[in-house]
């Protein structure tokens, strides 16, 4: 029994040990607050009464602590506290509750990362502005509402809510093509003979690296001049490079540049240029672990 | 000897498979565990191995914290040590098996029974390699909440209940009279 009785011993203290040394580097890598990604991103605002009420304009994420149970249950921007977004972690009709699912304090809220859970918060916005509204409103802090009455100012980094009315161009989109990758490609059938000006967004310069964003193989930076003949096809690429980018970028982008142009009686016109978007799916621990390095949030 | 490894094995069955009804936990775990705390009462009783008495004690200890965990979770609290919770159940849970089948060999050992005995030594050292080894992997998925390995370990653990059930369960079996009196047993614990 002497075997035995050294077994148990030795065990026990590796049981012990490694049951403490969990315990120590959970808590060394739980989260104090929640941290929000950095988003880079043009959404389109619900500019008046007649547009449609209740509209998702952004879905935010961010990662806490896989016990965390609150939930975010409104936004408020610093930059545009006049505008009245209403915050859900659940899309419509996905919040119901089965008579053999627990208790709401057992709810699986998110999607679960080791340690830590993603969650989304999905905005809408609700109210409408009071005259019809053109422009830019660019969105940086928001101060976060959880259900536990605790609230949080967070910096989302660059939210352009934008309003426009569609006006009349002469380039016709004709075919869109956009993949999992996140490299997309829209052509356009041009309907009057043109002069490009340039792209303009307050997000380009913001762009990674990785983002390569072409009309016919020119690099967006250089089309000022180009021409284009009535009938001609127009072909805007974007593609971007996932092997550039580090395993935990997790910033977000969605950038939405207009194109300008000239046509021939010398109007200026644009066209704005949707599909730019990337966003690395998250869901490993060991690259979480790293971003939250990164952030300073461990 | 036969009714205290039956309440045993009745014990074991109910920590292993929970009855509810709807949301109610009608048997919770530490039920299952004051009945194996009472079977091995009865294996002290008859035949006064210390190491029963101390398999007694170490169920109750798992008993007690198997109850607080049941309140912390009826009560919705989600301490972050509750995660940790079945690992240190398993590792008092070691203890318990152990003392157990110490107690039982020593029985087997004093009725003469040697086959016996050396047949639960050698599953009692499988079973503690296989227990550990189960029980530290079980530690770093629920740290890294890896769900492939949190899989691979409930399936282990699942496995090991079953293997000890079936121990027991043997046990149970072999000898439905006692093989020795209580005044032997004390005499040769001694």
């Amino acid at each position: 029994m002497r075997l035995h009785h050294n077994i148990m011993k030795i065990g026990l203290v590796l049981m012990t040990l490694t049951m403490l040394i969990c315990i120590v580097f959970s808590y060394s890598i739980k989260l104090n607050y929640p941290v929000f990604l950095r988003y880079c991103i043009e959404t389109e605002a619900v500019s008046n009464q007649a547009d449609s009420y209740n509209r998702l304009v952004m879905e935010l994420q961010y990662i806490t602590n896989s016990n965390d149970n609150r939930l975010v249950n409104q936004v408020v921007f610093k930059e545009a506290p006049e505008i009245y977004f209403r915050a859900s972690e659940t899309l419509p009709g996905n919040n119901s509750l089965g008579f053999f699912i627990k208790t709401t304090t057992n709810r699986q809220l998110g999607i679960s990362m080791g340690r830590y859970s993603l969650r989304t918060i999905y905005v809408y916005q609700d109210s409408y502005f009071r005259e019809d509204w053109k422009g830019e409103k660019e969105l940086n802090t928001a101060v976060l509402y959880f259900s536990d009455g605790s609230t949080r100012n967070v910096d989302l980094g660059r939210i352009i809510l934008y309003s426009e009315t569609n006006e009349e161009g002469v380039l016709a989109p004709e075919t869109t093509t956009s993949s999992s990758d996140f490299s997309s490609s829209t052509s356009y059938r041009v309907e009057d003979n043109v002069r490009l000006l340039n792209f303009s967004s307050p997000l380009l310069g913001n762009a990674p690296d990785f983002m390569y964003f072409k009309i016919d193989n020119i690099n967006f930076t250089d089309i000022s001049g180009m021409e284009y003949e009535k009938g001609n096809g127009l072909r805007i690429t974007s593609k971007f490079n996932n092997s550039q980018a580090s395993s935990y970028h997790y910033d977000v982008y969605d950038i939405r540049p207009k194109l300008n142009y000239k046509i021939e009686d010398g109007a200026t016109k644009y066209i704005r240029v949707y599909n730019i978007r990337w966003q690395r799916s998250i869901y490993d621990f060991k690259n979480t672990l790293n971003y939250l390095k990164e952030r300073g949030a461990i | 000897m036969y009714s205290g490894y039956r309440q045993i094995f009745w014990g074991l069955f109910l920590c292993t498979f929970h009855i509810n009804i709807g949301l109610i936990q009608v048997i919770p775990a530490f039920i299952g565990w004051l009945i194996v705390a009472g079977g091995l009462y009865t294996l002290y009783d008859a035949y006064a191995y210390t190491s029963f008495r101390k398999a007694h004690y170490t169920v109750i200890a798992i008993a007690g914290i198997s109850l607080f965990g049941f309140i912390a979770d009826f009560l919705g609290k989600r301490y972050e040590i509750l995660t940790y919770m079945p690992i240190l159940i398993a590792i008092v849970e070691f203890l318990f098996i152990y003392y157990l089948l110490e107690g039982s060999i020593q029985y087997f050992l004093d009725a003469g029974e040697e086959a016996v005995a050396a047949g639960i030594k050698s599953n009692l050292q499988i079973y503690m390699l296989v227990f550990i080894f189960s029980n530290i992997l079980g530690c770093i998925a629920l740290t890294i909440f890896d769900q492939t390995l949190l899989f691979i370990y409930m399936c282990l653990a699942f496995i090991l209940i079953l293997w000890l059930m079936r121990i027991v369960s043997r046990l149970k079996k072999i000898h439905q009279e006692p093989l020795i009196t209580m005044q032997e047993s004390e005499i040769n614990d001694k």
